[in-house]
């Protein structure tokens, strides 16, 4: 067996998980969907974070009933050799595409506010390759350098956002929603199903974070932290921007710090901080590509998972150059077809183990 | 159960707290992409049948003649002679290796004078041989394997045992200062050559019981003898038995240094990083026995090995053990503040210059615009052409006589470096640049891993070269993700820090001397006693 998985504690889990989260819900978010109707992404956000755990933590109750110690063998257990590949599959797409997004969006700042006018490939080229291989080093090396460079993360997004600090104004908070309560049901809606795959991720690496849970306390902690942040984020991008401005703007927390940063000759580290979140995003795409290995070596009972990491890397350097390389609105299409269809990615596992679930209750 | 033991014990507190990462490989693990399996057990395969002594004296010496070529090498010295007049006998010792005086004056003369008839080896043992350390062997092979190592063997007509007594007597260096581990307060004797002294400089310092030195072959076919060093109750079981079993792989022509053993036994011979610490220093590796690791000393060797380390454990240096903490804690933090300037600031450097000057400042921009505009060749191989200089000088350096090695850095630093920028070959800033990262390269204390840095620093000035700061991205994220997936015997390279443990010493700045007694990535015994008892 070489399923490069290791076993991880929970500060590395908690780091990995919570730093996934962020870049999906901070750094992966498209403008022109999140801010159409006004700006309630510092509550919708978290919120979705937090009911996504939801799902994650019936899986994991689902595991302990059946004592599988991560999702595949208890895919397996619960659906058998032939339906469990085929329900994990829709779960392995999701990932990879939540590997994606993060990594398209910045590909996309890279090229047009930090080289001006390089090829989109030759910015991949240093991006995909370190992805690849952190995800093939496997779930060890991968907590490990979650847990190396959150502090640095979280250091350079609290600079970013308290440096701005001088130009918030709570009027531009305003209009809270202009779609009424059903639109901000539901964006948050929409929303939870992009965090589903990235916290479901825990349970398909159960096994290295010693069981099934363990894997859910790290996912309430983690989910929790995640919000936290993006609330945070959320909150100081509003008091900056506008909705109407902010649903133009890629990445309004990288644009935060020309606000302040660029005035000053001593403090030009806009280029550095956004050096650093790409680490948080690859770090996350890595992770995201490995658990999405995991569950396919495990559910299609492969003893090696380094030939699932070797194709869904190429599936995430397909998707990421497709999601670069056409127009920014193919991407949302793609978006909005995952916010609606994305749920039965982590729906298939969950439901179809229902009644192994029930059984076990009524004994 | 309170509310905040609940949250505690519930959300923040795992099903197995110790066992939150593997502290050894106890498998011989996946087989690698490259290369077979390392084998296990090649060493001692000879020494699981022994081999018997004849009982006939003349048979022995014609068998001992054959094998140590005595018709053309004479330095097996053979003896025959009558113990107590009746008795035939060979004392059998290697010239040279043996001490005469101490063969003729303890073991031969009262043999030969003695009173009695019982010929049997141990009672020999126990009323003639006038040696301490004696012994009696049946096995010939181990016999001669001593007697090539120094000791002395008396074989006796009728007997299936030996008397073995320690006779070594050879010429060997004197114990002088570690040359490559200087410091300017603290011990200053180093290891030297000898096994035997080096066991005795660790144990003059550590004078507790439970300190175990076994020595066993290193695995070369020469013979050599290596000893490994623990505490027993302190040092962890199955980092032992790990040493144990890749110990028993090493299987060479002949080992002649720690090196050789360090690449045979390390987790990743293929990194750059070093896995184990070498050192000359008795008080350094008596300290890390001490905390529980587990050190290994290779007769003919002045280098111990120290094994498992981390990332910080390389980054130790004796002296900061040595000095009061402020002090102590200000060397640490320049050490590790010229590892990371000596690693980034070229590439760093190299990255503005070429594809974010928007970062630098005017006044700065036109600096380097002005230093560099006679230099013809393009910054980045500039950069490239003094790293490598600066490589040829601190080479040349080391591999010629003191005062002359030191003649060549003034000329290299000084010389070169004047006369390169007055002919427009590099420009001022990229020279004091590579300098200041020359610097900081040789802040870091051990030598091995200040190459791996040398080298860690032309990828990431390549890198920058290549892509800017996404380079240098792209090469950092690529180390510290080798490195976090690196073990040394099972320990994570990066731990405390990359998994967190229990460890509550600061890991930079340096900690008060009284606290933790071992290192809490070591999972050592006593750690598992503390902690039970708190629990």
């Amino acid at each position: 067996m070489r399923m490069n998985e290791g076993r991880i504690g929970w500060a590395e889990g908690i780091s990995v998980s919570a730093l996934t989260l962020f870049s999906c819900g901070v750094f992966a978010l498209d403008p022109s969907f999140a801010y159409e109707n006004g700006n309630l992404t510092y509550l919708s956000i978290p919120l979705s974070m937090l009911v996504s755990l939801l799902p994650v933590l019936f899986i994991v109750g689902s595991m302990k009933k059946t004592g599988s110690r991560d999702l595949a063998s208890h895919m397996r257990k619960t659906m058998g050799g032939v339906l469990a590949p085929a329900a994990a599959l829709p779960l392995v797409a999701a990932l990879v595409y939540c590997a994606a997004r993060p990594l398209i969006n910045f590909t996309e700042v890279l090229h047009r506010l930090v080289y001006d006018g390089v090829s989109y490939p030759a910015i991949l080229s240093f991006v995909i390759p370190v992805t690849v291989f952190i995800a093939w080093k496997g779930f060890e090396s991968i907590g490990r350098l979650a847990v190396i460079f959150t502090g640095f993360i979280a250091l350079s997004v609290a600079a970013a956002a308290i440096s701005a600090a001088p130009s918030f104004e709570t009027y531009r908070l305003y209009p809270l929603y202009s779609g009424g309560t059903g639109s901000f049901v539901s964006f948050t809606a929409s929303e939870t199903l992009m965090f589903i795959p990235p916290l479901a991720a825990l349970t398909v690496c159960g096994s290295g974070l010693n069981g099934a849970e363990n894997a859910g306390k790290t996912a309430a902690v983690s989910a929790a932290a995640a919000a936290f942040a993006a609330c945070a984020v959320q909150l100081a991008i509003g008091l900056v921007y506008p909705y109407r401005v902010l649903s133009g703007l890629l990445m309004p927390l990288y644009r935060i710090n020309f606000l302040s940063l660029a005035q000053s000759y001593a403090l030009r580290l806009d280029k550095l901080f956004i050096m650093v979140w790409l680490n948080g995003a690859v770090i996350s795409a890595a992770y995201c590509i490995y658990a999405a290995s995991r569950l396919f070596a495990g559910t299609f009972a492969m003893r090696d998972v380094t030939p699932a990491v070797a194709a869904l890397s190429a599936a995430l350097l397909f998707t990421v150059m497709f999601g670069v390389l056409r127009d920014f609105a193919s991407v949302s299409r793609v978006d909005s077809a995952v916010k609606k269809y994305g749920w039965l990615a982590a729906a298939a596992p969950a439901v179809l183990a229902i009644p192994r679930f029930r059984r076990r209750e009524k004994e | 159960m309170t509310f905040s033991d609940r949250i505690k014990g519930g959300i923040f507190a795992f099903d197995k707290g110790d066992d939150r990462f593997e502290l050894n490989e106890t498998e011989s693990g996946e087989p690698p992409v490259f290369g077979k399996r390392r084998p296990v057990g090649a060493a001692d395969t000879r020494a699981d049948i022994p081999e018997r002594i004849p009982r006939s004296i003349e048979k022995l010496q014609k068998e001992l003649e054959r094998r140590f070529s005595s018709d053309v090498d004479h330095d097996l010295i053979m003896r025959r002679f009558l113990i107590a007049g009746r008795t035939p006998a060979l004392v059998v010792f290697m010239n040279g290796m043996a001490d005469d005086a101490k063969v003729n004056e303890f073991l031969l003369r009262p043999l030969i004078r003695l009173e009695g008839t019982d010929t049997d080896p141990k009672a020999l043992l126990n009323g003639a041989v006038e040696i301490a350390e004696s012994a009696t062997e049946r096995d010939l092979s181990l016999a001669l394997d001593s007697v090539l190592g120094g000791m002395t063997a008396v074989f006796i007509e009728g007997q299936r045992e030996c008397i073995l007594s320690e006779t070594r007597g050879f010429e060997k260096r004197a114990v002088e200062k570690a040359e490559n581990e200087q410091v300017v307060r603290g011990p200053k004797e180093g290891f030297t050559e000898s096994l035997r002294t080096n066991i005795t400089l660790i144990r003059r310092i550590l004078c507790v019981p439970d300190l175990v030195v076994r020595q066993r072959a290193s695995g070369g076919r020469n013979n050599v003898k290596l000893a490994v060093i623990w505490r027993r109750g302190v040092t962890d079981e199955r980092l032992l038995a790990e040493v144990e079993r890749r110990l028993d792989g090493v299987d060479l022509a002949a080992v002649t240094s720690s090196g050789m053993l360090e690449q045979m036994t390390e987790d990743c011979p293929l990194s750059p990083i070093p896995q184990m610490l070498s050192t000359e220093r008795p008080d350094r590796a008596a300290l890390h026995v001490m905390r529980g690791r587990v050190c290994i000393i290779l007769d003919g060797c002045p280098q111990a090995l120290i094994l498992p380390v981390t990332f910080f454990t390389l980054m130790d240096s004796p002296e900061d053990i040595y000095m009061r903490r402020p002090l102590g804690t200000v060397l640490r933090v320049v050490r590790f503040t010229g590892a990371v300037v000596s690693v980034l600031l070229p590439g760093y450097f190299l990255a503005l210059a070429l594809y974010h000057q928007g970062v630098l400042s005017t006044e700065v921009l036109s600096t380097v615009i002005a230093s560099r505009r006679m230099v013809f060749e393009p910054i980045g191989v500039e950069m490239l052409i003094l790293l490598l200089i600066f490589q040829m000088i601190r080479e040349a350096g080391q591999r010629v006589p003191g005062s002359i090695g030191q003649a060549i850095g003034i000329i290299g630093g000084l010389v070169m470096g004047q006369a390169a920028v007055t002919a427009n070959l590099a420009s001022s800033v990229v020279l004091i640049i590579v300098a200041a990262s020359g610097l900081g390269n040789f802040c870091v204390p051990d030598y091995p891993t200040q190459i791996a840095a040398s080298y860690l620093r032309l990828a990431i000035v390549i890198a920058a070269w290549l892509g800017g700061l996404l380079g240098i991205v792209a090469a950092a994220l690529l180390a510290v993700a080798h490195a976090a997936g690196l073990k040394s015997f099972g320990v994570p390279f990066l731990a405390p820090f990359a998994p967190r443990t229990f460890r509550t010493k600061p890991l930079v700045l340096r900690g008060p001397l009284s606290g933790q007694a071992a290192d809490d990535e070591l999972n050592t015994a006593y750690d598992r006693r503390i902690r039970r008892r708190e629990q």
